[in-house]
């Protein structure tokens, strides 16, 4: 064998090894039922392929490159296994039963997620966990006609009465 | 319920596709719920009725067509502001691969709400498939306009291009085959029909692309309503030049007879009680619309359309057989925006009734908030939003806050454009992905 077959294999080795392997982050988390989390992959080598090991639990989708959703269904845990052509990384996930609360106002939230994302994440403003004070108060500016009143979210906001953009305000903020 | 793990490729969804396509095996399979159609309403009833139940509710949607192509924003390929269909083409892959929903394709031919039971048919053959609940989102069928002698006419000769398809490419090419100095027609049926604004935005984007491509043709509209039926203000802005181009809107118009003729067809109707004509090289009739046969055939129809509880959208004909989108009577716009959120107010309710109140809460005074967003030109759009809230047994417009619904945008802008692709590409996320 000579000096520059060698190097090559070594050169091999390394790729195959703890350098050009794929990690992710976090390598477990826990996800309320009907919220979300990401996890972020790299090292990959050639075609990455998602396996679920409980596609009820827990719910993958891409979102670019090195990013994943992974969003609970029911309370339960999953593996999620990152596997390039190479070698396997692996996520736990533990899914939180739901607390009743994310039950209240949920569908009336649902008028908004044609434009905010499913679960109020994507579209326009991102809405999941934001404070409900602040999305009740910004709600209230638009609905009294404060804030933008020849827009589309006023126009929205005054069809609502004060309890729903309440209950509206307090379902975002409890859901991720 | 106990599933195999699944493989979900980056590189496509070949894998798990390909599970939910397995061939349909004769012996009758049941379900929780099953969905027909797979339009606005239905796919996104679908997707909510596993996401609420935590997966744990069986759903199987049943639709022909491989994708879903959409009606809204369709009226851009007309003009070529969308170079084709593609970019308005949807999978049911995520539905079938995020969702765990059951993938069927082919036709339901005969529905048996006694028994809780469907005839689901494919080209290989046909078997029954029972329920818990129906869900049924079947869209609309189109009449005959008077003289026309067969549905295929709109296939070959004059589009109505009202479900987008094949038809919105023939009228596309009828468009750019037209010589100028020529007239294009669009007649509006009386409403309820498809989508209130929807017609009135075809005429602007029409007449816009002819400014440039066909300087002395125009277009004219013959409304069998008696005054535009969304937007008024600002369409009629529009129609008056607003915008650089002209329609020659007419109102009130009965049609009472197309004579076809490829590139010279006639139009004859009636306005103020006074017979009256138009030539058109490119012909466009939007027929009047009603429930698919299959609504008439289960007897779940009064009139026109399917007369549901809009608590629950269960028929008041027939238990367990529940309506959404634009074939049911909901006494709101017939869109699709409006058709996903009947679909998420169904879902909740189905999901409350199969699994009970952990699940989804029962509710007693649903609100629905619509939005859409109408192009006038290549690069500038209005929008529309109401909100509409349930007082004993149905849905009127809400006069909270001394506010009037519906309400519209003050004039059409760039930045109503640029809002209209966030909310196009965000309302068929929350439908499709």
């Amino acid at each position: 064998m000579n000096l520059k077959v060698a190097c090559a294999m070594l050169a091999s080795a390394l790729m195959s090894g703890s350098v050009f392997a794929v990690t992710v982050s976090p390598t477990a988390l826990t996800v309320a039922s009907g919220g979300s989390a990401t996890i972020k992959v790299s090292g990959v080598s050639g075609t990455l392929s998602v396996i679920n090991s409980a596609p009820t639990v827990v719910i993958v989708s891409k979102s670019d490159s090195t990013t994943y959703k992974v969003a609970g269904v029911v309370a339960g845990k999953a593996e999620i296994g990152f596997k390039d052509s190479k070698t396997t990384a692996k996520v736990t996930v533990t899914v939180a039963a739901p607390a009743a609360a994310v039950l209240t106002g949920r569908l009336l939230a649902s008028n908004c997620f044609q434009c905010h994302g499913t679960g109020g994440s994507g579209g326009f403003e991102k809405l999941a966990g934001q404070s409900a004070t602040e999305i009740y108060g910004e709600l209230k500016k638009f609905a009294s006609g404060a804030e933008d009143p020849t827009g589309i979210m006023a126009a929205h906001a005054m069809g609502f009465t004060d309890a729903q953009l309440n209950a509206i305000a307090a379902y975002f903020s409890s859901i991720r | 319920m106990k599933r195999r793990a699944f493989i979900q490729s980056t590189a496509g969804a070949g894998i798990a596709l390909g599970a939910s396509m397995l061939p349909f095996s004769a012996h009758a399979a049941s379900y929780n719920v099953i969905v027909v159609g797979g339009g606005m309403a239905g796919a996104t009833v679908a997707k909510y009725l596993k996401l609420w139940s935590r997966g744990e509710l069986s759903v199987a949607l049943i639709e022909k067509d491989a994708f879903y192509i959409s009606n809204i924003m369709s009226n851009e390929v007309l003009t070529g502001k969308r170079a084709s269909l593609g970019s308005l083409t949807y999978a049911y892959n995520n539905l079938t691969n995020k969702y765990g929903v059951n993938r069927l394709q082919g036709t339901v031919t005969s529905v048996d709400a006694t028994n809780r039971s469907l005839t689901y048919a494919t080209g290989t053959g046909s078997s029954v498939l029972t329920y818990d609940r129906l869900v049924l989102a079947p869209g609309l069928d189109f009449d005959l306009m008077p003289g026309m002698t067969s549905l295929s006419q709109y296939e070959t000769l004059v589009p109505h291009a009202w479900k987008a398809g094949a038809q919105t490419n023939l009228l596309r090419s009828q468009l750019l085959a037209m010589p100028d100095w020529s007239n294009v027609v669009i007649t509006i049926p009386l409403a309820p029909y498809r989508c209130p604004p929807g017609p009135y935005e075809r005429a602007c984007v029409i007449a816009d692309w002819l400014k440039t491509n066909k300087p002395n043709s125009k277009v004219i509209v013959l409304d069998e309503n008696a005054a535009i039926q969304a937007q008024a203000a600002n369409f009629q802005n529009a129609f008056n030049g607003a915008y650089g181009y002209r329609v020659d809107y007419r109102s009130g118009c009965t049609i009472s007879n197309l004579q076809l003729a490829a590139g010279a067809h006639r139009v004859s109707y009636i306005q103020a009680g006074i017979a009256q004509s138009v030539t058109a090289a490119v012909l466009n009739p939007i027929p009047p619309q009603r429930a698919p046969a299959l609504l008439v055939n289960s007897g779940l129809i009064s009139g026109k359309f399917a007369p549901v509880n809009l608590l629950t959208y269960e028929s008041t004909l027939k238990p367990g057989v529940h309506i959404i989108g634009d074939a049911c009577i909901s006494g709101m716009p017939k869109a699709g925006h409006i058709g996903n959120q009947e679909a998420k107010t169904c879902a909740n309710a189905v999901v409350n009734l199969l699994k009970g109140s952990t699940y989804a809460l029962e509710e007693t005074s649903p609100v629905l908030n619509s939005a859409c967003f109408t192009p006038v030109t290549s690069t500038m759009a209005t929008w529309l939003s109401a909100v509409y809230q349930y007082s004993n047994g149905v849905m009127l417009p809400s006069a909270q806050n001394g506010a009037t619904q519906p309400r519209s945008a003050v004039s059409a802008s760039k930045s109503n454009y640029a809002d209209m692709e966030t909310w196009f590409k965000t309302l068929m996320g929350d439908t499709f992905a």
